[in-house]
């Protein structure tokens, strides 16, 4: 084992080699240095004249980082150094990884550039297109208060108020329907963003809805565009333009009431389906969390749920077959409608409205047996 | 049966290059986790991986000893060993630590986490401060996998404070496997070396002992201990740190347990398929112990044992002969809690100053520490070298001989 050793050289990445920055030999670099498109590729980079007495790392190195951290009393990454006539190549020990900068130094004449890069993400290969509104559906309520849109792939932030426009009949866009805010309302990965319509145009006598009046009228028809050339995140693609028209409908100004749902009761001991049909359209996003399925004993019934028919109803399919007996139907209080109604208040209401107290409904439903 | 390999470096044919290279992986090598490290006398690095259920021993023999051992000092370890592995140093989880008894360089196990799978590294850090990869496909290798390896899908199960429900934090404790506890400390003693862990089907607490150089023949033993604070005897939660001293005129394993029993154990009581009835000879309370470093002190045998939740503690090796064995039928029922008065139980030693916190240490050389301390203020990970017989930083300190007063008045 040791006389093996022996024949095997040392290793040594060090930060020694920095040290030696005013003593390099001069060097002239020609060509281009040839940066990774992929986290196990070479960097490399072609010299006018083959390096004879200096060591690789005096031409190249690779650091963790912006150019403008880089490089003092910082460690290069570790990797192989090739020299193959005048090409200095460096694969680095580990496959870089997507989504870091990292800073390639090169020296030259005792010169040193620095060169950024990023490996971007296997993601960049889905084109960016808007996959979805919501509430969709051809008819939406007067007082609707969130819109949707669901993106491909991450998209480049601060955009949305040049490419998204709500526009009327005519093709005139409204350019003052939309909340703006600082920070867009995005989901964590960028995929979701959340438009809101400007409160102020909802609420019935605050000084926006006097001034310009609500941003939609019942009986008419609008569309949300998203323009074409909105960037996604990587900067590898932008969309295609998107259109989505909807016809608008009356105003939601009740509370929402479980005693208006329509809930059909599984047979016991199947996989069946439990479908809740609503009397409104419900926030798509909301619905995704806002109800639970709970069995006879208290416990939570592991399935998975889709929002069907634009927010109009709930379907789950339970993971096991349901037992037998009771179900309880759990309702966040605080799920909305789609123009902002919860169990508890309406979004417009009047300043001296009592506040609905409970945190949940809940709906008590039999399971169907044979007998049924 | 004998598991050798041997890996070489393939000779590449450079041109010109005389540059010094180094692969994370090696054609034969298939280590898939570095977390625990031991080094044998002479500089053999056992390293435990938890995923492939097997201990690695890499020859880093045949080197010299520095003239004199000189204390390493480097400021955001974490940031600079990522800086190596060109990740951020978010994607790197330090696992281990420990000197090379001969030339007094810092090993630390890592895991370097990429995109879409985690790696395993060895960084070296030499008594120059520079921190480099181990080039671990260019040593000569061993392998011995561990039998009744326990299963790798198991995961704790979640609990809250007391009645409380457990909390988010509580609940992710649930994604993590059992196993990652099957290797937690390993002690090299005379030609042999004893691993703890848990183990077999029912992920048991369980002493492995193999010869070194391997074999392929190891014993496993499973370990009950009376555990005072929890007033319960305990099968299941692993020794965390250990070392192997001579007690009352035998080889014995000092072994210490989460919240806080420190038991022995005879080394000739380790056979396979014992059940071996640890004694607890102490109990701190509360907390769970890191690392166990043995060293000497105004020429005592001494145990420094640090915990992520106590001040270290100095134990005096001398304490531990005729120490009285605790069983059930010296409490009264009912758990036992630091402020409980029969806490600490035992001959504990004394808790000693820290300043921050000692993610892993051990002994750089005769009077000297080495560890990963996490600074209290900065919340950095600093490579700190300290006095053994004081292992603490004065930069966060301020007491009166930090005014120029008191030596202006002192000199008069």
């Amino acid at each position: 084992m040791i006389s093996m050793r022996q024949h095997l050289r040392r290793i040594a990445f060090g930060i020694s080699c920095l040290m030696g920055l005013s003593n390099t030999p001069a060097l002239a670099t020609e060509g281009r240095l040839t940066l990774p498109e992929t986290g196990d590729a070479t960097i490399a980079i072609t010299l006018k004249d083959p390096l004879t007495t200096i060591e690789p790392t005096d031409v190249l190195q690779v650091f963790v980082g912006a150019s403008a951290a880089c490089c003092d009393g910082r460690s290069p990454v570790a990797g192989r150094y090739t020299v193959s006539g005048r090409t200095v190549s460096f694969d680095p020990a580990f496959g870089l990884v997507e989504g870091q900068i990292y800073t390639v130094m090169i020296r030259d004449q005792n010169a040193r550039d620095l060169t950024e890069f990023t490996i971007h993400p296997k993601a960049t290969a889905v084109p960016a297109q808007v996959l979805a509104i919501h509430p969709g559906g051809d008819s939406i309520p007067e007082n609707t208060l969130r819109f949707y849109i669901h993106f491909s792939t991450p998209m480049q932030p601060h955009r949305s108020t040049d490419f998204i426009k709500l526009v009327d009949e005519t093709g005139t866009a409204d350019t003052a329907a939309f909340m703006t805010f600082k920070q867009e309302l995005w989901n964590d990965d960028r995929t979701r963003l959340t438009l809101l319509m400007d409160p102020g145009r909802i609420k019935r006598g605050v000084a926006t809805n006097l001034a310009l009046g609500p941003a939609l009228l019942e009986g008419k028809s609008y569309s949300i565009v998203v323009e074409d050339g909105w960037p996604s995140a990587n900067g590898k693609d932008v969309t295609s333009r998107f259109e989505k028209a909807f016809l608008v409908g009356p105003a939601l100004r009740s509370l929402p009431a479980t005693e208006n749902w329509r809930v059909n009761a599984p047979a016991a001991h199947s996989r069946a389906p439990l479908v809740i049909a609503f009397d409104r359209p419900f926030d798509h996003h909301l619905l995704q969390s806002g109800i639970g399925v709970l069995d006879g004993a208290g416990q939570p019934v592991p399935g998975s749920l889709s929002v069907e028919s634009h927010g109009l109803s709930w379907r789950f399919v339970p993971r096991d077959d349901w037992t037998s007996g009771t179900l309880n139907i759990t309702v966040d209080a605080r799920l909305e409608d789609v123009a902002g109604n919860n169990f508890r208040d309406l979004l417009d209401h009047a300043v001296d409205t009592e506040i609905q107290s409970p945190d949940q409904r809940v709906i008590t439903l039999e399971l169907k047996t044979a007998s049924d | 049966m004998q598991n050798l390999k041997v890996t070489a470096l393939a000779s590449v044919a450079l041109a010109l290059s005389t540059a010094t290279t180094a692969l994370a992986q090696g054609a034969d090598l298939d280590l898939k986790f570095a977390g625990a490290l031991e080094f044998a006398d002479t500089g053999t690095l056992f390293v435990g991986d938890n995923y492939n259920g097997a201990i690695y021993a890499f020859d880093i023999t045949g080197q010299s000893a520095p003239e004199a051992v000189m204390p390493v000092n480097i400021g955001d370890i974490d940031v600079k060993i990522a800086d190596v592995l060109g990740v951020a140093s978010s994607a790197l989880a330090i696992n281990d630590m420990a000197v090379h008894p001969v030339t007094a360089e810092i090993y630390v196990s890592v895991t370097r986490i990429g995109n879409f799978e985690s790696a395993p590294a060895i960084i070296k850090v030499t008594q120059g401060g520079e921190i480099e990869l181990l080039d671990l496909t260019s040593l000569p290798f061993q392998k011995q996998a561990l039998d009744n390896f326990p299963d790798q899908e198991t995961t704790f199960r979640p609990r809250g404070l007391g009645k409380n429900p457990p909390l988010i934090r509580d609940l992710a404790k649930g994604d993590i496997k059992l196993s990652s506890l099957a290797i937690m400390d390993m002690e090299f003693h005379e030609g042999e070396l004893f691993v703890s862990g848990v183990a077999f089907d029912n992920f048991l607490s369980t002493l492995r002992r193999m010869p070194y150089p391997f074999t392929g023949t190891q014993s496993a033993a499973n370990v009950e201990m009376y555990h005072i604070s929890h007033d319960q005897y305990e099968t299941r939660a692993p020794i965390r740190a250990m070392s192997i001293q001579e007690i009352d005129g035998k080889a014995q394993l000092v072994a210490a347990y989460t919240c806080s029993p420190v038991v022995l154990i005879d080394l000739d009581d380790i056979v396979d398929g014992a059940k071996i009835s640890a004694r607890t000879v102490m109990d701190y309370g509360n907390g769970q112990p890191l690392d166990m470093v043995s060293y000497s002190l105004q020429g005592n045998e001494m145990l420094f044992l640090t915990s992520n939740s106590r001040s270290p503690q100095v134990i005096p090796v001398a304490g531990l002969n005729d120490a009285k064995a605790y069983t059930d039928a010296d409490f009264s029922r009912g758990g036992q809690m630091d402020l409980s008065p029969t806490m600490p139980a035992g001959p504990v030693g004394k808790a000693v100053m820290f300043d921050g916190m000692s993610l892993h240490i051990d002994a750089l050389s005769e009077n000297l520490f080495v560890s990963l301390t996490r600074d209290m203020y900065t919340g950095s990970l600093n490579l700190d070298s300290n006095a053994s017989m004081f292992p603490n930083r004065l930069h966060n300190l301020v007491a009166e001989f930090d005014f120029p007063q008191y030596y202006a008045e002192k000199s008069e």
